[in-house]
């Protein structure tokens, strides 16, 4: 009986579908291993044999691509600007969304429609649209060419709405109850939602924290666009380097991909339910 | 209760003047500036609607125009086609989350990490793209690939499709796996097998979830800007040039601004009405 049913289902179609399935996960995950393995070899052992798994591991390729951009900055600075910039926007969207999720799912008055579609507005208005305007106008009070906190103003903008919208479902789904119970305690409105809400929502704000830092860690557009000194500049910029002026130097290039890759590729690994979770969120919000 | 009544004013205030200040006002700027022509030092100068009559008329905009479209058509036909497939493909498997993982890491790489892993997949001389052509007797399919104008937009969009292919899966999974069980239970009983199954039962049940996923491959491909930056510039010519590269190219490199937002409206408007007439659309399938 057991026979027969695995006969029944090994059809071809099944075969087919099988070996696509395989062919995509080489597809997906070989140019990533490739890149982490080559670059412990030599430029010349990457073009001469480029399948080949390193002999003589080269980790001075690390300190070559760490060390690649001149006097007034190296991968470290780049790393620490990226670091600089996803905190400050990661803190402003907070600092927005979670007080207006919270009137969003608790209250009723007169102006939550406007609020609704300003973040409709926010949704569907693509970013790269106001990016020209934004910059100038930033521009006229110093927030813009070389600042950090210009360019966490326009990934804030970018990236506010979806965070509000997760954070409002989450507060809805808490039962009145809890926060009522507070009340009768003598907690005041505001001490209700500091003391019951606030602590109650952490699982939300991991949620927008992971969905907001994946955004804004892998921007290059916007960084380009404020950012143009090397001192200032953010990782992705540093790795788009390698291509305009840097792409000879095989060993080097694939190592600073690797620096920039293999972080994620570990945070993944182990967080990798939360961090799907957390994306899927944003899209299925929309 | 005073408190009460307040509370929800105070709450909400700041991400309201942040979206009016940082989003209406930018929109509105826009429209403005693309009625002048601004350097950016000098004075403004309005000249009506002359950045739209040049734009019109000329050839790089159009080329940036139909490019935009057909990266985003294709990379949403391929994206949503690759990430059902998969999903199907994997959704009854004890490994399905082995899967997820595979397929959805390339979405967490920056695209200016991908682009470099790609351009040295392409390179001409050394790439092992054309190293495996080569070595198995395909000399004649090598090619130049990012520096040909004739595959350069397949090769932008083979790494498309390679990034983001994993997240409609992921979607595709979610809304399949919400199907309830026992619609299936009842084919079984009529004797349908698992591709009847797939045709005429899961795809139907979730058509809903499948014209969003479409809608936001289609627009996040309107948007794409850094693998194509990194991998071509917009070139060989304007082979890759799609409109996020010419409004960036001609505020930042050339400091038209009014031009460029000139260019920036436009690409609000797309944008605006492929989401609003897919919304519209959704309504109607929901009914």
């Amino acid at each position: 009986m057991g026979s027969m049913i695995k006969l029944r289902r090994l059809t071809l179609g099944r075969i087919i579908v099988q070996i696509l399935l395989l062919i995509w996960v080489v597809v997906t995950l070989y140019p990533i291993i490739w890149v982490a393995y080559s670059s412990l070899k030599t430029t010349g052992e990457i073009l001469g044999t480029p399948f080949s798994l390193p002999t003589d591991p080269q980790f001075q390729n690390y300190v070559a691509a760490w060390n690649a951009f001149g006097k007034n900055a190296t991968l470290g600075t780049f790393l620490i600007n990226s670091i600089k910039v996803s905190v400050f926007s990661i803190l402003m969207i907070l600092a927005l969304s979670i007080p207006a999720g919270y009137a969003l799912a608790r209250y009723q008055f007169r102006g939550k429609g406007l609020v609704f579609a300003l973040i409709a507005m926010v949704i569907a208005v693509p970013a790269q649209g106001i990016m020209v305007p934004m910059f100038l106008q930033l521009n006229e009070v110093g927030l813009a060419s070389n600042s950090h906190v210009g360019l966490a103003i326009a990934h804030t903008i970018t990236n506010c709405a979806m965070p509000t919208l997760i954070l409002s479902s989450f507060f809805r789904d808490i039962p009145v109850s809890v926060e009522e119970a507070a009340l009768i305690d003598g907690c005041t409105e505001l001490g209700k939602f500091f003391r019951i809400a606030l602590p109650l929502c952490m699982p939300a704000v991991v949620t927008v924290l992971i969905l907001t830092f994946v955004n804004v860690w892998n921007d290059l557009l916007f960084s380009l666009v404020f950012l143009t000194k090397s001192q200032y500049k953010t990782l992705t910029q540093g790795l788009a380097y390698f291509v305009n002026e840097g792409g000879v130097d095989y060993a080097r290039t694939f190592a600073a991909v690797s620096i920039s890759i293999i972080p994620i590729v570990i945070i993944f690994l182990f967080f990798q339910k939360s961090i799907i979770s957390a994306m899927t969120a944003g899209a299925e919000k929309g | 209760m005073k408190e009460r009544r307040w509370l929800p004013y105070w709450f909400s205030t700041p991400l309201v003047i942040f979206i009016l200040l940082f989003m209406a006002y930018p929109i509105f700027y826009g429209i403005f500036l693309g009625f002048h022509e601004w350097d950016g030092l000098g004075a403004m100068k309005f000249i009506g609607f002359d950045n739209y009559r040049t734009m019109f008329q000329d050839k790089v905009f159009w080329k940036a125009f139909a490019n935009t479209f057909v990266y985003a058509a294709i990379s949403m036909v391929g994206n949503v086609g690759l990430g059902l497939f998969l999903a199907l493909a994997v959704v009854k498997r004890r490994s399905v989350n082995f899967y997820r993982v595979v397929f959805y890491l390339p979405i967490l790489l920056s695209g200016t990490a991908v682009a470099l892993i790609w351009s040295r997949i392409y390179e001409p001389y050394t790439g092992i793209l054309n190293t495996v052509l080569n070595a198995v007797g395909l000399e004649a399919w090598t090619n130049q690939w990012l520096g040909n104008a004739d595959t350069a937009m397949g090769a932008t969009l083979v790494v498309a499709i390679w990034k983001h292919c994993g997240f409609p899966m992921v979607l595709f999974l979610t809304a399949i796996m919400s199907v309830p069980g026992d619609v299936y239970e009842a084919a079984k009983l009529d004797g349908v097998n698992s591709w009847q199954e797939t045709l005429y039962i899961t795809i139907p049940m979730i058509r809903g979830q499948f014209l969003t996923i479409v809608m936001l491959q289609l627009v996040n491909a309107m948007k794409a800007f850094d693998t194509i930056w990194v991998m071509t510039g917009g070139g060989p010519g304007t082979a890759t040039t799609v409109l996020t590269l010419e409004i960036y190219l001609e505020a930042f490199r050339h400091s038209e601004y009014g031009y460029a937002s000139a260019l920036s409206t436009i690409l609000i408007a797309i944008i605006v009405l492929i989401a609003a007439g897919f919304k519209k659309l959704t309504a109607c399938f929901e009914d």
